[in-house]
């Protein structure tokens, strides 16, 4: 069993394998977009955020602003179930006061949709971000915490906000991935059902490839499958028998091994699901790595000394991003807490790159999957 | 290289890439660089140029940057060794490095390069602080923005992005027909979106940028939300698939149940302002003029006001992964069209009527007229009740 997380003579070097699978992005989440009242209200992103401000509060910060985009909105789904269609946007909080989410590229086009998705009724434009964000928190008095400044605005915008700012940033990234670690009761409900969702598509590929269909068609029946069934984004990411990945585009329409993996987003979560009409039965290995998941074990307890020729394991948190802590891709000592969600992905090298997927939830007593 | 994974390069489209290269150089050589820095962070836009994706036909999952000399040799540095063979496959113009860290890596190269002098970059607007610290300091070199000299040079489409961006268009046409065939009351919008994407999947795009939604009177177009679709309700669609990198649109109307008087008159005035714009997209008539001509019949009706925000954005635009020019079609917009220019024009608006309808095909800019790629302007589509 080899990992890129573990050293040793059975890890493989970062060269040759990524920390986390890589997925094509789209230019456009484009499926159901919408807020599920039922499941995931809009009070329980409130209660994120106000749990948020009081996290901030004991470091002397006197509100937040939190910033995502098209490709990175997980911090606004988390806080605002907000997916900025092509651009940024910016949420901005503080206790005692309804938030202000800045949205929208060169104009307000897209606030009445937004209205739909979002409990933040406060919507605003701005052309000129930093300036909008100085004004709005221009009487708070204080430093603000913020949350994706670095790697969510483009750099120039990003010089923008810190010029009207100034000294008054205080990074809480940290706040925001350790608080979006711990999943709530609805958040695992959002999860299981993303994973559901998932393993509908790959099995919806799976019946199609064995009734005759190509490869790319198959994949394109997993594509609808997933949308069809309420997903607001899918990728599917393909183990080629020369070695490496492919997207859909990429592969022939033709009847050679199908192996791939399969992500859903659904309600801003993701869940992963493997497709392979070859796979046969139960996964030893698998089954020995999920044993050994539980609160405290660290990449090395999990990932061992034991290796195999063929398999190597991917093991990150999923949530509202497909890799996010423990990431043990790049964080192998980072332990495992009670509540976790992990994707674990297996890249077998037999005949080509052969993929698939567990998913599975860390309990007191041991992980389950979900 | 493996057969099973499409897209394998024949001989004169390197010849193609090469060419590429060479008008990188030029715009190189116009601001007074002798080295390039083109990145892709690997989020994609669909209305902006990702140089990498242009310059040497490789679409990454994750960072990429390609370095390019005067004399048009491309290094590509790819995220890991999977990447690197996807450019390899898709690619084979440029030689290809697997790297930890694209960024850095080209960065280190460059320092090596061009210690003390100045370095062309393309793409480097769209990264986050984090990627362009990595390619900006400590690499010994000064960045120089060529991406407006670039986006020129590219601006003349090539043979390949041609027939890319006819691929495009045509399987555009393909899934909405597709989508057309299965429309019935009852089925959701979410569903309809699901059809486009299942039919372009299977006809080989490689990303699409769709919005579809419904209403008995739209304000906009946006993504599907689960609406049931009922006799009464007008459904858009802005269906616009990406195809070897190369993104074509068509906007679409349908009607559920026999459409209102309003609904048919506004939705023809669109077709009429359509008709103008395309008789006006010929070389040497400015994107001015172009929105000028498809203003003119609102404006015979009155309806001047209606051509400006916020009933209508903009009367079309560019597309990428290449030249986006001539950019968006706005009165403003006094840039002077050329024969093989591409772009969607789309008199989408709303209307004191029926509200919010949609109207647009692929065009090329030809030297009488423009060619409408779909070979017609779409009439309102009714789905029987």
């Amino acid at each position: 069993m080899n990992t890129t997380a573990s050293a040793g003579a059975a890890a493989r070097s970062d060269r040759a394998f990524p920390s986390v699978l890589p997925m094509m992005q789209p230019v456009l989440r484009r499926g159901r977009s919408y807020l599920d009242r039922a499941v995931l209200p809009g009070d329980e992103n409130e209660a994120r955020l106000q749990a948020l401000l009081a996290q901030a509060a004991e470091r002397g910060l006197a509100g937040v602003v939190i910033f995502g985009a098209a490709h990175t909105p997980e911090n606004l789904i988390y806080y605002a179930n907000y997916t900025p269609t092509t651009f940024h946007g910016t949420l901005i909080a503080r206790a005692g006061t309804p938030p202000t989410l800045i949205a929208g590229k060169g104009g307000a086009r897209d606030h009445p949709y937004i209205r739909t998705v979002s409990w933040v009724a406060d919507i605003r434009y701005a052309a000129e971000l930093g300036e909008a964000i100085a004004e709005i928190t221009g009487g708070w008095d204080g430093p603000l915490g913020v949350a994706g400044l670095d790697t969510s605005l483009p750099h120039e915008v990003r010089a923008g906000v810190a010029a009207a700012l100034g000294t008054r940033i205080t990074a809480i990234d940290d706040l925001v991935t350790h608080q979006r670690r711990t999943k709530s009761a609805r958040e695992l409900v959002v999860a299981q059902r993303a994973s559901e969702l998932a393993r509908a598509a790959a099995s919806a590929a799976v019946d199609a490839y064995q009734a005759g269909a190509g490869r790319r068609s198959a994949l394109a029946a997993a594509d609808y499958a997933a949308r069809a069934g309420s997903a607001h984004d899918c990728r599917v990411t393909v183990g080629t028998e020369g070695g490496g990945v492919a997207t859909i585009a990429e592969m022939a329409d033709d009847r050679g091994r199908l192996s791939a993996i399969i992500a859903v987003e659904y309600l801003g979560y993701w869940g992963l699901a493997g497709i392979d009409p070859d796979a046969a039965g139960p996964d030893a290995g698998f089954e020995q790595l999920i044993g050994r998941l539980r609160p405290g074990a660290d990449a090395r307890d999990v990932l061992g000394p034991e290796s195999s020729a063929t398999d190597s394991y991917l093991v990150n948190g999923l949530g509202c991003g497909l890799a996010e802590l423990p990431a043990w891709g790049t964080e192998p000592r980072s332990a495992l807490i009670e509540g976790d969600v992990l994707s674990i992905v297996r890249l077998r090298e037999e005949a080509g790159l052969q993929l698939a997927v567990r998913t599975v939830v860390v309990t007191a007593g041991g992980a389950r999957e979900i | 290289m493996s057969a099973e994974v499409a897209g394998l390069m024949p001989a004169d489209t390197r010849a193609l890439y090469a060419e590429r290269a060479r008008r990188a150089a030029e715009a190189m050589d116009e601001v007074g660089v002798a080295q390039g820095l083109f990145v892709s962070s690997g989020r994609h836009l669909f209305t902006d140029m990702d140089p990498v994706v242009w310059l040497t036909g490789f679409k990454p999952m994750g960072a990429a940057a390609a370095v390019i000399d005067s004399s048009g040799s491309v290094l590509l540095y790819t995220e890991g060794d999977w990447e690197a063979r996807r450019a390899r496959r898709v690619g084979p113009s440029a030689q290809v490095v697997a790297a930890a860290s694209p960024f850095a890596e080209a960065a280190a190269e460059l320092a090596g390069r061009a210690a003390g002098a100045r370095v062309g970059s393309a793409g480097a607007r769209k990264l986050n602080t984090r990627e362009y610290r990595t390619i900006a300091e400590g690499g010994g070199y000064q960045l120089v923005a060529v991406d407006a000299e670039l986006d020129a040079r590219a601006r003349q489409k090539d043979q390949l992005e041609m027939a890319d961006y006819r691929r495009a268009a045509e399987i555009s046409e393909l899934a909405f027909d597709s989508l057309r065939e299965q429309l019935h009351i009852g089925m959701t919008d979410v569903e309809a979106e699901a059809i486009i994407e299942r039919k372009l999947r299977e006809l080989g795009a490689d990303d699409v940028f769709v919005f579809l939604s419904a209403s008995t009177r739209n304000r906009a177009v946006q993504r599907p939300w689960g609406r049931v679709l009922m006799p009464g309700d007008i459904l858009l669609t802005e269906l616009s698939p990406c195809v070897g990198s190369v993104f074509a649109q068509i906007c679409r109307t349908v009607a559920f149940g026999t459409p209102s008087k309003e609904l048919e008159h506004d939705h023809e005035l669109l077709m009429d302002a359509m008709a103008q714009g395309v008789a006006a997209c010929k070389a040497g008539n400015t994107v001015s003029e172009v929105v000028q001509a498809m203003d003119a019949p609102l404006i015979a009706r009155g309806l001047g006001e209606y051509t400006r925000p916020p009933f209508m954005r903009v009367r079309g635009h560019g597309m990428g992964f290449g030249s986006v020019a001539p950019g968006d079609f706005l009165t403003r917009n006094q840039l002077v069209l050329q024969a093989g220019d591409t772009f969607v024009l789309h008199p989408n608006q709303a209307l004191p009527g029926a509200g919010y309808l949609m109207c647009g095909e692929p065009m090329i800019v030809g030297e009488q007229a423009g060619e409408i790629v779909t070979g017609r302007i779409a009439p309102l589509e009714i789905v029987e009740a």
